[in-house]
């Protein structure tokens, strides 16, 4: 029970999905290229049986940071690649045979590399694409220690999009797969897969200055495979739904983006911790 | 009162100078200002284009999925690279109009 309870306490896969949640939007004009900076946190110590709430008396946690440095460059409209950089500050409090343990690590994880293409519509008051991103995430983060940050494995993630914009509406699908190798020190974190819906209106914005807000509501399909019993990082098998609003703000060139995801539904395997709620924020440019 | 009514008659001329040097270009696609910026960027390089108006000489209003664009006074727009310049953004350009100098809109022919 403890040794279950330890390898599985904490969770969730890498939170690099293989969509590109703010740049879809742009740059789509040929030799675009863009940067953002996107702060995202999540953590809980509520326990979690299956689908139930558990005790959690001996105060084990964990609480996830991190701080993505994007790019994107297009090509043209039909071809971009893209660039996310992690930098994680990770801790959690887990049982280990004994009295709860504090374990924490921070430092540089797993870049992902994608290459999204697109087909492109343009109609009269209307867009939409298209869009298939195979990417490659690659073991750059630490995966040694009591509390890795990566399982030192070469992954591969594939994910079909479509997004369709007109002066007021904005929506945007994405299916997303991820294939994880095997990694060092015998880890192997599972396979997951998601869906990630965008809805929204375009309430506001001036042709003067360029400027304009977007307004939208996400809902998040998440699946994740169980991994091995040596996993230590923070990947757990689990099925989750989060649902929350999405606020926008851009002038110019320039782009913010707040987001909150309530996690509405949770089921973990066996037992482990919740992963919470997620908030983030981000700022991006384009040129 | 004759100061008055010679300074708005120049002004008049003034203005409808500047409007005569615009010209609008419908856009198929363009819905979001903040996706423009790659249509604005090309078409404010184009050499005919007047850069102290509008933003660098470009005005895009997505509600009607127009263009504007000032030219330089006595200048003539490329047409060819002006729709180079917004498909390279990633748009799709229809069709060009003269902004007459009572603001109404006329074909305009290459």
């Amino acid at each position: 029970m403890r040794r279950l309870l330890a390898v599985s306490a904490l969770f969730i896969c890498t939170l690099s999905h293989a969509h590109q949640p703010v740049m879809d939007m742009a740059p789509r004009w040929a030799n675009g290229y863009g940067i953002q900076i996107r702060y995202e946190w999540y953590g809980s110590n509520d326990l979690k049986r299956g689908r139930d709430d558990s005790a959690n008396l001996q105060g084990f946690e964990r609480f996830v940071n991190t701080t993505w440095l994007e790019g994107v460059y297009t090509f043209d409209r039909s071809v971009r690649l893209t660039a996310k950089i992690p930098f994680v500050d990770q801790r959690r409090v887990v049982d280990q045979n004994g009295p709860p343990v504090n374990q924490s690590a921070s430092g540089l994880g797993d870049i992902v590399i994608g290459l999204p293409l697109k087909r492109y519509s343009n109609h009269q008051a209307m867009t939409q694409n298209w869009s298939f991103t195979p990417s490659l995430r690659m073991p750059t983060g630490t995966s040694s220690g009591d509390f890795p940050i990566s399982d030192g494995s070469w992954d591969l993630g594939l994910s079909l999009g479509f997004s369709r914009e007109t002066p007021t509406f904005y929506q945007l699908y994405d299916l997303y797969y991820w294939k994880e190798g095997s990694g060092r020190h015998g880890m192997q974190t599972g396979d997951s897969f998601g869906l990630d819906v965008n809805l929204g209106i375009h309430p506001w914005h001036s042709n003067e200055t360029n400027s304009g807000i977007f307004l939208m509501w996400d809902l998040s399909v998440r699946h994740n495979d169980a991994p091995n019993q040596q996993n230590l990082t923070t990947a757990a098998g689990a099925d989750r739904i989060y649902t929350g609003p999405i606020f926008v703000a851009y002038r110019q060139n320039l782009m913010f983006r707040a987001e909150f995801k309530f996690l509405a539904y949770e089921r973990v395997d066996n037992i482990g911790l919740s992963r919470g709620n997620q908030f983030s924020l981000s700022v991006g440019a384009t040129f | 009162m004759k100061i008055k009514i010679f300074v708005a008659f120049i002004l008049t001329l003034a203005s409808n100078a500047v409007i005569a040097d615009d010209y609008v270009v419908e856009v198929h696609g363009l819905v979001c200002s903040f996706c423009a910026q790659g249509v604005i960027k090309n078409i404010s390089k184009l050499p005919f284009i007047d850069q102290s108006r509008f933003t660098k000489g470009v005005k895009v209003e997505i509600e009607d999925q127009k263009v504007t664009i000032s030219v330089k006074a006595g200048e003539r727009p490329d047409i060819d690279g002006l729709f180079e310049a917004i498909r390279s953004g990633g748009y799709e350009p229809i069709e060009v109009w003269v902004v007459q100098s009572d603001g109404q809109l006329s074909t305009y022919v290459r």
